[in-house]
């Protein structure tokens, strides 16, 4: 899918909660020793949740944008607050617009994609000239499964814009694949999500991601050696290893985007945070593949060119590096105690 | 308590105070008139949002909750000077008991302050944490 | 034209389980009317937390109704945690008004009730912190203590002063409360037993903080020329000033500055014409250590910064005067909030008659402090034998 006018990010910021948890602490309640895939995951406080991430990425991303006047605000999330109640205008209400569109998506972990897609096409179209789409969750596996190694907190937010001078990386095409497959689900009033396992491989994240990635290439003619970088949502350290060798993607276009290790999977956020930790370091003219992936199932995958402003834009704001080292280590009973709260 | 916190969302999300048109003193909480002003008009007052950052000048760790709070103790609890000299009392977040002295910088966080209950609403306001 | 103090009344301060706010009311208030055996043409409440604690309000005719009291003026005023001491105020202005004699006022019994312990614990943080600010304070769980203990802080560090040696005012305190059968603590503790109990809000420990407790006091206050109970020491009102500040301590230029009460002081000084060195008791509003050392030093009793120091070198206490809070103040007699003030003014009043619990003999002026918040309100007393 292309737009017919030009469409570039124009802002962007992740936010990741402080406090951290090392999953050897997790698996030494339960397991009696060893860890889990990735060392150690995000965990949102007591006083956060998506909303507040959303605010705090949005607020920082808009500041990078140069505070332009925004058409819509599109949050999305699997672990939102309110069933009914939109965090959208929450998020909108802190940032002093009102005149916009605002709406909350849900798509398992692609609801943040999802909103990239949405508004670069409502941009493209002319309704709107700068719009905000954020991805945020406080994923929540259930305790002693392995979902809780990884399942994580996290914030990314986009400030997407028309042709201008801003523009710090435009959207070159993408595409969205999708099937009705549930390899991972949660009922209405259930505390935590089901999985099929091992079936969350090869049907449903393998299959989806496969699929949008090679339609995408086909649709701009382009190879995997012709991108600078690629970002695949990442549930664990693994699949988007293995994703990328099927495709013919390496492990050092990956690197740097690979945040699973560090803070867990933060679902929504996971592969926006890994473009942003991307376009943190990324040169004018490289090309990036940012490939998500939602359970039910779907994936989203763009190419991104990288404009010139980018050198200029990236001074002064706090990097995403910097949000993952400056951590707070918290124990088993203390996470228990925030999880218990989150829940209330 | 659902309508007063709407009434003053936009002051707890923004911290937003007031500004003397006159002799450009600024205020937070809002005020009616300036108390600063010399000139005859002291109720020329406009809305103003406050700065993000500033400085703790006094604090104190709180043990005994109001209600609603019961699950944030130890509650760490900060005056603080914004860089507009403006001082108002806030919680500061994400930090170790110890780390809170006078003079540490901290900026504003939008947080939840508390929910009514696990069925009623979530309020949301200002914060700060070191940085 | 003076006012004078014709009767008493009051209740031990405690968690009075099997008394309402009514009744607590009507005891105190029976006593007041009993010992100055006058008909009161006005009745004035002074009461903070009905609403909140009791589902109450209409205090005025509901108590004066239970006291046998009708076709009288009567109504509640509210002044935050200063509500009796306040109504004294305004009883005296009433009283001492040049129009007094053609509104047929005069007499008024003033009644300070408090009930509080109906409440959960976490109700009362809420409750005393009613007076400060809700959509800025209360709403964000910062109550009473935390902010006594933001401005403990500030003097703290201002005057270099440690926790330990702020706790001696409590001792003093409970070291006075000892012998006053109406006091809520009858125990001594040491000065290191009270700076490490637990902590509540940083710095200030459980015992550093006036207690909570139910209770009523009452006075019945006439401009009559004689007083009826002959046989009793005539004490008047020499002064009763009230002023106001600033509600929160931290938005004032100089925040360890209590400007209401340096204004009440000064003006309840030139109203009495009595020098500070005149006045034998003191009682002030000692909720906190640091807001105890900074009354006195506001009041001149001490120079800035050196009240703490005062009192460990021996000023205060019952062998020097002037002698301060000697039924224990609000630290061990207790602070039933709106009763408080008025529980101040029959300690005076008392001691005056040598009828006091702990009686110190030879006193003829005395002086109580009382404040809403962190000086948002003061009001101020000067009470003297009448010859």
């Amino acid at each position: 899918m292309k737009t017919k006018t030009k469409v570039s990010i124009t802002g962007y910021a992740g936010y990741i909660p402080k406090l951290r948890l090392l999953t050897s602490e997790i698996a030494q309640i339960w397991k009696g020793g060893g860890s889990g895939p990735n060392k150690a995951k995000s965990v949102a406080n007591f006083d956060e949740d998506i909303t507040t991430m959303s605010v705090e990425a949005a607020r920082h991303a808009l500041i990078m944008a140069n505070n332009p006047n925004v058409g819509a605000v599109f949050v999305g999330s699997e672990s939102k607050p309110y069933a009914v109640k939109p965090t959208s205008t929450i998020v909108a209400q802190a940032l002093g617009i009102h005149k916009t569109l605002a709406a909350d998506f849900e798509f398992a972990c692609k609801a943040g994609t999802e909103a990239m897609q949405v508004i670069t096409g409502l941009i493209g179209s002319g309704m709107i000239n700068n719009g905000i789409a954020l991805g945020a969750d406080t994923a929540q596996g259930r305790p002693g499964d392995n979902l809780e190694y990884t399942a994580s907190s996290g914030a990314a937010a986009f400030v997407l814009s028309s042709e201008n001078s801003h523009g710090l990386a435009y959207v070159e095409a993408s595409t969205s694949f999708v099937s009705d497959t549930s390899d991972f689900w949660r009922r209405q009033g259930e505390s935590y999500p089901r999985h099929l396992s091992r079936f969350t491989g090869d049907p449903a994240y393998f299959f989806h991601v496969e699929s949008s990635v090679r339609t995408l290439l086909e649709e701009i003619d382009a190879k995997p050696t012709d991108f600078t970088y690629a970002v695949f949502h990442q549930p664990n350290p693994k699949f988007p290893l293995e994703i990328a060798k099927r495709l013919g993607f390496t492990k050092q276009q990956l690197e740097i985007g690979l945040l699973n290790p560090e803070i867990g999977n933060p679902y929504s956020a996971s592969s926006p945070l890994g473009l942003i930790a991307t376009l943190d370091v990324a040169k004018p003219g490289d090309k990036i593949l940012l490939a998500s992936f939602g359970s039910g199932a779907g994936s989203d995958a763009f190419s991104f060119i990288v404009e010139d402003n980018i050198l200029n834009k990236r001074k002064n704001i706090i990097s995403l590096r910097e949000q993952i080292d400056d951590n707070l280590e918290i124990n088993y009973s203390t996470y228990t105690k925030l999880r218990g709260i989150l829940n209330q | 308590m659902s309508i007063s916190y709407w009434r003053t969302r936009d002051r707890y999300y923004r911290i937003i105070g007031s500004i003397c048109e006159n002799c450009k003193s600024e205020f937070f909480p809002p005020v009616y008139t300036c108390s600063k002003c010399d000139s005859t008009d002291k109720s020329k007052i406009k809305d103003k949002e406050m700065p993000s950052k500033g400085i703790i000048i006094s604090y104190t760790v709180l043990y005994e909750p109001m209600q609603g709070f019961e699950n944030e103790i130890p509650m760490q609890i900060a005056l603080i000077q914004l860089n507009n000299g403006v001082r108002l009392v806030s919680q500061i977040v994400d930090c170790k008991i110890n780390d809170i002295e006078i003079g540490k910088k901290v900026k504003r966080v939008f947080r939840r302050i508390k929910s009514e209950s696990k069925s009623g609403q979530i309020w949301y306001g200002y914060k700060f944490r070191l940085y | 034209m003076s006012v004078n103090i014709a009767g008493t009344g009051l209740t031990k301060i405690s968690e009075h389980w099997s008394k309402s706010i009514i009744d607590l009311a009507v005891m105190s208030g029976r006593q007041a009317l009993s010992e100055s055996d006058i008909s009161p043409d006005m009745i004035i409440i002074g009461n903070m937390l009905s609403s909140y604690a009791s589902n109450q309000e209409n205090l005025g005719s509901i108590i004066s109704e239970k006291l046998g009291l009708q076709g009288t003026t009567t109504f509640k005023i509210e002044s935050s945690s200063c509500s009796g001491a306040m109504a004294v105020h305004i009883a005296n202005n009433i009283l001492s008004g040049k129009d007094r004699g053609t509104s047929g006022i005069n007499s008024i019994l003033v009644i300070g009730v408090e009930k509080m312990s109906d409440l959960s614990p976490s109700q009362l943080v809420q409750a005393i912190s009613l007076g400060e600010s809700y959509e800025y304070l209360q709403f964000f769980g910062v109550g009473m203590t935390s902010l006594y203990a933001l401005f403990s802080r500030l003097y703290m560090d201002h005057y270099n002063i440690s926790k330990d040696d702020l706790s001696y005012f409590p001792a003093l305190s409970h070291k006075n409360s000892v012998s006053c059968k109406h006091a809520q603590f009858n125990r001594e503790f040491s000065v290191e037993s009270i700076s490490k109990s637990p902590i509540i809000s940083s710095p200030l420990s459980l015992l550093d903080c006036s207690p909570i407790g139910d209770g009523s006091a009452a006075v019945v206050l006439t401009a009559l020329e004689s007083s009826n109970n002959s046989d009793s020491t005539n004490v008047k009102i020499l002064s009763s000033s009230a002023s106001n500040s600033t509600v929160n301590f931290f938005e004032r230029s100089d925040m360890l500055k209590f400007y209401a009460t340096e204004q009440c002081i000064s003006k309840a000084l030139s109203e009495s014409q009595i020098k500070l060195s005149d006045i034998d008791l003191i009682e002030v509003h000692d909720v906190v250590p640091a807001i105890t050392a900074n009354i006195l030093e506001s009041l001149g009793f001490s120079k800035p910064g050196k009240a703490v120091s005062d009192v460990i070198s021996g000023k205060y206490n019952l062998n020097s005067r002037p002698f301060l809070s000697t039924s224990g103040g609000l630290k061990a007699r207790g602070n039933p909030l709106s009763a408080t003030g008025i529980y101040q003014i029959i300690e005076i009043t008392r001691q005056l008659q040598n009828k006091s619990d702990n009686n110190i003999n030879n006193t003829h002026i005395g002086l109580s402090q009382n404040m809403s918040g962190i000086d948002s309100n003061s009001v101020i007393h000067i009470l003297g034998v009448v010859n």
